[in-house]
């Protein structure tokens, strides 16, 4: 047993000390301006499955340096993903997306962006764990309603108690929709310049005539997928809401 | 009083009245061989020694025939009044040609008032009347408008008028669309707006008033319908269209009655085709020079200014340029500054303000350079020169624009300083501390110690409830709650019934005593305040397990309060302080006062 745990406690301290030497690696290779390194290891660790919100930030950053421009506005957008509050990727991401070829203006309802920023306030996690606290709070609330005498202490708990319940759901429902977001892989962003999409309207073809072409950096919503040959095609919407089918090979899923 | 009235009445009247103006009413255009009027009109005064001006080629038919008119408006309680004198001369237009009408003369209280000079247009009859056919319409005479006749293109026709045949490219002209009728037009509408392919067209604001015009040899109603300043964008012969037009025009129906010729409007509606005037363009002499920038006008200047006084490094200051002149002030690429590389600058932003006049766009175009210095010292903004294209003399003109001279500042030092308004130039740096790998992310939600975490708390409160429902239920119970809670609302009352006594209230006092020892026995008794009488609270008190002694005691404070409220303060048996004492006492032997365990 003891050889067990020593032999995992190493394999565990081997892994850690890999990254981290991999990491600064990376970085020695961005000072040095030597990118194309720098994206490979950050991609190396990426493939290893050990992520972060602040990895795909390096490795956009190092794909903005090395000039794909596509690959940088992804990586930002995973960043984004991960931990919707890392302020430096979405500096970069805005700053990248002025130096796009072309650039779609999404179409923004001020509620759903108030929503978006009020959820984006906590990591889900955040959110799950303030819904516990606000539970407890509204059973000591409750509490405080039928044991105390006082009637000042008994309208406090139960006015708290109905807050706190109330908290409790909103927070849980913030959880849920800032779960699912980091979970769900609903978004993709076009890699190449000059990607053709398909618009005919319920299957893909590589040939069609009804097509238009987008640029490295757009966002799209991905609806329904398909398998053309050897090839998964995507249907999917794009931010000025136009429908079409793209090849899978062509964009990076957020 | 009354004379007081009615002069202060006559003085607001004459405060009131308007200055007496003298004007002439006549007709600006008139065609040869018509009757027409000129009528002079004097308001608000009387005059004397009217003098009327001679009217050349034309023959005095009669006149002066006066006509005096007044009329009084009050408006929101004012009152006034306007009179006027006419006199009215009928003329006949001998022969064709413009004339003056020169200045008439009168006399009102010494002082003599003179009309405007005004311009006469006699026009020459029309061709066809003169040929003597009975068939062809005239604009000035309705009689000839009847109804049923066939409307010919050459009766109402739309005209496109250029101000010039023949323009160098990128020269304005003035083209201007003019509705011909020999008809008066009831409706009008456009059908197809003309296209000015080839053109930059700058559209003029018209009014649509209509005046007489021979064209042709035959007289016409003419309204300007669009005026357009166009500018050619490449040579040739191009073509400017007037469009497709729908239009009502009013012709008349005669009928003979009883009375004589009466005639009556009809509305007639036609489409006019669009016609089509020929413009010759001709290309701008080359070579063109190197540094022409497109502009083809005339009296072309630049002027420029620095905007800021003292120019330091890592702040914003603005270099102005200013061309004025008048051509195509909007399809012209501004001239160009040289500035060092240790300026950062930003997009230049043009602003144009010019208005169409003549052949022209009249006006400026400014441009702002706006420029942060990077390092202190002397610096030049290199000028240079610019040339347009003259169109009155026909050859290329040359504008020098000089450089300025900057001296740079030490600006503020925090050059790192990032204004939210400025723009990044770069990403943020790659992040180097821990990247904090992790192999996916663990959600807490939905997790089974999320569950669990809820379930237990739960749980762990509904068994500790249930454990103390008997004390819940007594808190939850409000009868209790009352009777536990009557003491205190006594004691507030008391305190309040002290506060009266020590400043020597007596009524005051009296009334909160006896609210605060009912509202007790209603509360601590559970009966309603309105049902309660001495004989429940005795009855009850004994039930809940008083001494005789006690209740009576009570009874007793009871009858004393009630008694002393109305009484004179010598009737009061007990003073005030021994009352309250007593209440209090009896308060407190009830509160003490063990409760039987019967219900």
């Amino acid at each position: 047993m003891k050889r067990y745990i020593f032999l995992f406690a190493m394999i565990l301290v081997s892994v850690a000390v890999f990254a981290q030497s991999a990491e600064n690696r990376a970085i020695k290779a961005y000072d040095n301006k030597n990118y194309e390194e720098a994206i490979n290891i950050y991609d190396s660790i990426v493939q290893s499955g050990n992520v972060s919100s602040r990895l795909f930030y390096n490795l956009g950053n190092a794909y903005y340096r090395a000039g794909d421009n596509g690959k940088a506005v992804w990586n930002y957008e995973r960043a984004l993903k991960l931990n919707p509050r890392n302020t430096e990727a979405r500096e970069n991401l805005e700053f990248v997306k002025t130096k796009l070829t072309e650039r779609i203006l999404p179409e923004e309802n001020i509620i759903v962006v108030f929503f978006q920023e009020l959820q984006d306030l906590m990591s889900p996690n955040g959110w799950a764990v303030t819904g516990m606290v606000a539970f407890a709070l509204f059973i000591i609330g409750f509490a405080t309603y039928s044991f105390c005498s006082g009637l000042g202490m008994r309208k406090l708990g139960f006015f708290g108690g109905i807050v706190m319940l109330l908290l409790c759901i909103f927070a849980n429902v913030m959880s849920s929709k800032a779960g699912k977001r980091m979970t769900e892989m609903r978004y993709a962003i076009v890699l190449n310049d000059s990607t053709t999409l398909s618009t005919v309207s319920h299957h893909p073809t590589s040939t069609a005539e009804e097509a238009f072409s987008l640029h490295a950096g757009a966002k799209l919503e991905k609806l329904d997928s398909a398998k053309l040959d050897t090839e998964t095609w995507y249907k999917v919407r794009t931010e000025d809401r136009r429908e079409a089918w793209v090849d899978g090979s062509a964009i990076g899923h957020i | 009083m009354i004379r007081i009235l009615s002069t202060l009445l006559m003085l607001s009247l004459s405060l009131i009245a308007s200055a007496a103006t003298f004007r002439v009413q006549a007709p600006r255009q008139v065609i040869a061989g018509n009757t027409f009027q000129i009528t002079y009109v004097l308001e608000n005064a009387d005059g004397e020694g009217f003098k009327q001006p001679d009217v050349p080629n034309c023959k005095l038919l009669y006149g002066p025939a006066t006509s005096r008119s007044q009329s009084v408006s009050i408006v929101n309680g004012k009152r006034s009044s306007t009179s006027s004198i006419g006199y009215t001369f009928t003329y006949r237009a001998e022969k064709q040609g413009t004339v003056t009408v020169g200045s008439a003369k009168i006399v009102v209280d010494g002082k003599t008032l003179t009309t405007s000079a005004i311009k006469l247009e006699i026009l020459p009859p029309d061709r066809s009347a003169s040929s003597g056919s009975q068939q062809s319409v005239q604009a000035y005479d309705v009689n000839t408008q009847t109804s049923g006749k066939p409307i010919g293109s050459d009766e109402v026709f739309v005209r496109v008028v250029l101000s010039k045949p023949t323009v160098y490219e990128q020269e304005g002209v003035l083209s201007t669309m003019k509705l011909y009728s020999k008809y008066q037009i009831s409706k009008f509408q456009a059908l197809e707006l003309p296209t000015y392919n080839d053109f930059l067209a700058e559209e003029v604001p018209v009014t649509l008033n209509g005046s007489f015009e021979n064209y042709n040899g035959e007289n016409y109603y003419v309204y300007v319908l669009k005026q357009v300043v166009l500018f050619p964008q490449k040579s040739g012969v191009l073509e400017v269209s007037s469009g497709t037009y729908e239009l009502s025009v009013v012709q008349f129906d005669i009928i003979n009655t009883a009375f004589g010729r009466m005639r009556t409007p009809v509305d007639r509606s036609l489409k006019i085709k669009s016609n089509s005037t020929k413009l010759n363009v001709k290309p701008l002499p080359s070579p063109r020079p190197a540094d022409f920038i497109g502009a083809v006008g005339t009296g072309f200047k630049i002027s420029s200014k620095l905007n800021n006084k003292a120019i330091r490094t890592n702040e914003a200051s603005t270099l102005t340029l200013q061309l004025s002149g008048s051509g195509n002030l909007k399809s012209l690429s501004a001239p160009r500054y040289q500035f060092p590389s240790q300026f950062d600058l930003y997009d230049p932003q043009t602003k144009i303000d010019a208005k169409p006049s003549g052949n022209f766009l009249t006006g400026t175009v400014n441009v702002d350079y706006t420029f942060v210095p990077q390092s202190v010292g002397k610096f030049t903004i290199g000028g240079g020169t610019c040339s347009y294209f003259n169109v009155k003399t026909g050859k290329y003109e040359s504008i020098p624009f000089e450089g300025k001279t900057v001296d740079v500042a030490k600006g503020s030092s925090s050059s790192t300083v990032k204004f939210g308004s400025e723009p990044m130039r770069d990403i943020l740096p790659v992040f180097k501390g821990d990247l904090e790998l992790s192999r996916s992310a663990s959600i807490v939600l939905g997790s089974w110690y999320n569950w669990v975490y809820y379930l237990l708390l739960t749980l762990a409160f509904a068994s500790v409830l249930f454990i103390y429902r008997k004390t819940v239920k007594e808190r939850a119970n409000v009868t209790l709650m009352k009777r536990k809670g009557a003491n205190r609302v006594a004691g507030k009352r008391l305190k309040r019934a002290k506060m009266f006594m020590n400043k020597g209230k007596k009524e005051a006092f009296y009334e909160e005593m006896l609210t605060a020892l009912w509202g007790y026995f209603s509360d601590k008794l559970s009966i309603p305040v309105s049902e309660l009488n001495r004989d429940n609270i005795s009855r009850e008190l004994l039930d809940y397990g008083m001494t005789e002694d006690g209740v009576n005691r009570i009874i007793r404070i009871l009858d004393e309060c009630e008694f002393s409220r109305y009484a004179r303060p010598a009737d009061s048996e007990m003073p005030m302080a021994d009352v309250y004492s007593q209440a209090c006492d009896a308060i407190g032997e009830v509160e003490s006062t063990k409760r039987p365990n019967k219900k």
